[in-house]
């Protein structure tokens, strides 16, 4: 039942605190509450409603006193002095003022807290600026959402479908025609590594495409000279990017100069691109060198047709139109233009994927280039929990700190603050600091990003200025941080009772419990972080050592060109006949990331389609020289071959399902011949899929490679020097390069599972340290407010030993307990994240999880060692007289 | 809606021409301005104690607690001497103010 009387007293005694409501105003006030209320009585209003309204009327006593001043002032619009600007909290001043005492009084605390906060902000704002660059893939291209790659679907090895963004010479054109959605296409040829020689300077180019003459009109492409519309309106014309250009040319202009591809085509410069790693944003195509498709087609014996697929297309879409729904359309283009159907090797559907999709989340199609943006989210992840682990490490120091402020925030109390103030000056604190923090953390900043950049690979324009987004992150990351890392320490802060403070009984129970469960939580991070961290390295070094199938070390890699393939066997003859040479053979590429493919059909069997495979193409000596063990059969031998062989792994075997799979025919691509041999299975390709299927043919001119097995790991250096005089004497034109098949391994594949486990063991370490900070404030708090616990306890008899252990054992039990719930929970995703992305993996095992709940526990036992020591060993006569 | 400014300006005038017709409490002078004014005026009751004060403050007007007909200690304020002189000061300013508007409104004829 609502009790009027009762609701008016509450009422009044509300406006007691305010100064300016003299004597009888308050009556006055109550006389006109009451002659409302009455009014709405009378009206057919209910008490309470009418109570409520009257009230919400009259506002409350800080809207009087403003009304007053208003009415006592003459400026007409003034603000009352006691009031703060709209756009500051009240006592904004004071609360800095504090802040900035605080932290100066407890000057190792403060250190201690910006420290891992500017850690915290600047490794999350590294990897949030990775990120984005990453997820902002090729947008400097205008329309970039209607620009879409050209995949084609083919029936696959297995019975299910390969997808391929490459496509004949002539379907781009044929789009155009036929298609009025599509309003205009681009395509390019890669052809791998191409000499490109400037008077007597010689070098192997390896990011040459060539272009459509509309490539640079239909992409972005920022030029730095040149006129873009006439570019490529010589058939002889080269577009360069700025750091090729001053490769060639120093610093001289580059428009208008000769350069001579593959010994064989004069070119001339017409325009210059900027370098990759200055674009705005990420680009999924990269090139070093533009070479017109006219000019190229002699070069790489490239014809106008429709069975070859080696082009990348790219297509714009006209405004306004879904290419999803061109299906239909695509399906009739399909069958006009490659009328044999299924059974040819003609793909099966033509569809559309946008770009900023294809180049990071289609690893089902093979296509120019791919990037995994995973790593990229896993590295914000890091980022962000490591964030929160800072924000945790403040909770604990702020609160461990909080009996030094009890008496502030009793005599703010006592004179007047309410909690709501209170909890506004802490989170102004936390805030205040966590800015603090952003100084050091540009210059940590600087440090992460140049010591990473350079690991990574990629080189980008990393400045946190270049991008509003980052610029808003460096606002609200520190604001976000402060408030977050804030919000626990004001509540409990706030909450001291004057009284009991005054009297010196700080409130101890509860607040230590969410201490407690702060600890272990953050020991679990870091738990998780170091078996992760472990489990890279391992994983690292289990791929490193792990049997491939073939022995790459002492391997050298010499690049061919065509010129030389006439002079191949001349070389390979004198590199032979070097001491410290063990063998020699050739391969049309290196073992990393080699994945040629051609289709394979049994010769017996017409109706079947046939697989896809591994198809590689290798010179006689090549399994011996890469230590392949033959299983069966014999490896191709210059004694034997007449016609074409071939030599299968034991995959592609088991895959014909032959009994005898040794001198049964079969045909690859348009080569048909026997089976000589079968070999153990291997991995040429990305380490992260299974071993597939696989066939080696003889390659005869088409070699890239000369491969050298050194006698010694020593003699390589003498050797190489050797080889290069040999080479000069026979092919003086075309430059000498090598490259150790370990080196190369490392290069296309190693690099990232290096890179993330020693980012992530980096992290696990710094984050240990920071816990171990905030065990060693939880420690120095704790034992402060046992003291005299611990005096009594000595009185009666303990020991200084006794005392150690139980107080050690006070602390170390949480960390105990942390690694419990954490290691269960590492094992888990580490294992999970493993299978995930690797095939050729390491196992998880136990000694993995013990190391890492050592070192918790030794960097624990440290943290707290110094501490429980000092309380160990106190007099207690000493404490008791100071309580 | 009147501007603050207004509002403000025009408290004083009307306050004490309201009480020009007798003595009267704060509740029903918020009343008569509503009516008064065809619900344009429309105080806060925050503002009009404030200027009631400031009124008596300033010497205009008195004010007396009162037992009303309900039985209610009401405090109703009534017009000083000195209050009927500044109303009528007001009211010659007021109506300058308005003189000099419906000149400048009048539909037809030169202002000068």
């Amino acid at each position: 039942m609502f009790d009027l009387e009762a609701a008016i007293r509450g009422w009044k005694r509300g406006l007691t605190n305010s100064p300016v409501l003299e004597d009888g105003y308050r009556e006055e006030l109550e006389a006109h509450l009451r002659d409302k209320i009455a009014d709405l009585v009378g009206q057919g209003i209910k008490p309470e409603d009418a109570f409520r309204e009257a009230v919400a009327a009259m506002g409350g006593s800080e809207k009087i006193d403003s009304e007053f001043f208003k009415a006592h002032t003459t400026k007409r619009h003034g603000r009352p002095s006691w009031q703060p600007p709209w756009f500051m909290p009240a006592l904004f001043w004071s609360y800095l003022k504090t802040a900035w005492r605080t932290i100066r009084r407890q000057r190792s605390y403060a250190l201690v807290t910006i420290a891992g906060l500017s850690i915290g902000i600047s490794l999350f704002l590294f990897f949030f600026r990775l990120y984005d660059w990453a997820r902002s893939v090729d947008t400097f291209h205008h329309d970039v959402d209607r620009i879409h790659c050209v995949v084609q679907r083919f029936a696959s090895a297995n019975g299910g479908e390969d997808h391929l963004a490459f496509v004949p010479t002539l379907l781009p054109s044929a789009l155009k025609d036929e298609i009025p959605e599509v309003e205009d296409t681009t395509h390019f040829y890669q052809p791998g590594r191409i000499i490109v020689a400037s008077g007597e300077h010689s070098f192997f180019e390896n990011h040459v495409l060539c272009v459509d003459p509309n490539f640079l009109s239909f992409f972005d492409f920022p030029l730095l000279a040149g006129d873009r519309k006439a570019l490529f309106d010589k058939p002889n014309s080269v577009v360069l990017i700025r750091s090729l250009a001053e490769k060639y040319f120093g610093r001289e202009q580059p428009l208008g100069k000769s350069l001579t591809l593959n010994n064989q085509l004069d070119v001339v410069v017409s325009g210059v691109v900027m370098d990759w790693s200055e674009l705005p944003s990420a680009s999924s195509i990269t090139f070093s060198m533009l070479v017109s498709l006219e000019a190229a087609k002699g070069l790489f014996h490239l014809a106008d047709n429709w069975t070859v697929h080696n082009q990348t297309a790219f297509i714009r879409t006209a405004e306004n139109s879904d290419p999803a729904a061109l299906s239909e359309k695509l399906d009739t283009f399909v069958k006009k233009h490659y009328p044999g159907g299924a059974e040819t090797r003609s793909p099966r559907k033509i569809y559309f994927m946008p770009i900023r999709q294809i180049y990071y989340f289609a690893p089902q199609v093979r296509k120019y280039d791919s990037s995994n943006f995973m790593g990229y989210s896993i590295f914000l992840g890091m980022g962000t929990l490591f964030l929160f682990l800072v924000c945790m490490n403040y909770i604990n120091l702020a609160t461990a700190r909080a009996i030094d402020r009890a008496r502030e925030i009793s005599l703010r109390k006592i004179v007047g603050a309410n909690r709501k103030q209170l909890i506004r000056q802490f989170l102004c604190e936390s805030v205040l600091i966590s800015f603090f923090a952003l100084p050091p953390s540009f210059l940590a900043y600087k440090l992460i990003s140049t010591a990473l950049i350079a690991r990574l690979g990629v080189s980008w324009d990393c400045s946190l200025w270049s991008r509003t987004s980052s610029v808003l992150a460096l606002g609200l990351v520190p604001l976000i941080t402060g408030l977050l890392s804030g919000i626990y320490p004001a509540f409990v802060l706030s909450s001291f009772r004057p009284i009991q403070v005054l009297k010196s009984q700080a409130a101890k129970k509860s607040r230590r419990r969410i201490q407690k469960i702060m600890v272990i939580s953050q020991f679990a991070f870091c738990s998780i972080f170091t078996v992760l961290g472990f489990v890279w390295l391992k994983q690292t070094r289990y791929i490193y050592r792990a049997d491939l199938g073939y022995d790459r070390t002492d391997v050298l890699a010499i690049p061919l060109s065509e010129e030389t393939n006439s002079k191949l066997v001349l070389l390979q003859e004198r590199f032979k006949n070097n001491a410290d040479v063990v063998a020699v053979s050739a391969s049309n590429w290196l073992p990393g990331r080699w994945r040629t493919r051609m289709n394979v059909t049994p010769a017996s069997q017409i109706e079947n389609l046939g697989w896809t495979m591994y198809a590689y193409g290798v010179d006689y000596g090549f399994f011996d020289l890469l230590r392949m063990n033959i299983r069966r059969g014999r490896s191709f031998s210059r004694t034997f071959e007449k016609t074409d062989s071939f030599v299968v792994n034991a995959a592609a075997a088991s895959l014909f399902g032959w009994q005898e799979p040794v001198g049964k025919s079969i045909n690859v691509g348009d080569k048909n011949g026997r089976i000589i041999g079968i070999v153990d299975d291997f991995q040429f390709d990305n380490v992260h899929y299974p071993m597939g299927p696989a066939v080696f043919y003889q390659e005869k001119d088409n070699l890239s490679f000369i491969l050298v097995r050194a006698l010694l790991p020593e003699s390589q250096g003498r050797l190489i020097e050797a080889l290069r005089k040999s080479w000069s004497a026979i092919v003086p034109d075309i430059p000498f390069e090598y490259i150790s098949l370990n080196d190369h391994f490392e290069e296309v594949y190693f690099s990232e599972t290096k890179l993330a486990s020693e980012v992530i063991s980096g992290i696990g370490a710094v984050a240990i340290f920071l816990s171990c900070l905030g065990l060693l404030a939880l420690a120095s708090y704790s034992i402060r407010t046992r003291m005299k616990e611990i005096s009594i306890r000595k009185v009666l008899g303990a020991s200084s030993s006794g005392i150690f252990g139980m107080l050690g054992w006070d602390f170390l039990k949480y960390v105990l307990l942390s690694d419990f719930i954490a290691l269960p929970i590492a094992y888990f995703v580490s294992r999970q994240i493993l299978k995930s992305s690797y095939t050729v993996r390491t196992s998880v095992d136990a000694g993995i999880l013990l190391l890492t709940a050592f070192l918790t526990f030794l960097a624990a036992v440290t943290a707290v060692a110094v501490q429980v020591q000092k309380a160990a060993v106190v007099n207690p006569a000493d404490s008791l007289r100071h309580e | 809606m009147v501007s603050k400014a207004l509002v403000a300006a025009s408290a004083k005038p009307i306050i004490l021409s309201l009480l020009l017709s007798g003595e009267n409490y704060g509740y029903r002078i918020l009343q008569r301005v509503k009516v008064v004014s065809g619900g344009v005026l429309e105080w806060s009751e925050a503002m009009l104690y404030p200027v009631l004060h400031r009124l008596e403050a300033d010497g205009f007007i008195r004010s007396q607690w009162k037992l009303s007909e309900e039985g209610r200690m009401r405090r109703y304020y009534f017009l000083t001497k000195a209050g009927a002189c500044e109303l009528e000061q007001e009211k010659a300013r007021w109506l300058s103010v308005h003189d000099a508007l419906m000149k400048l409104w009048a539909p037809v004829g030169n202002v000068d």
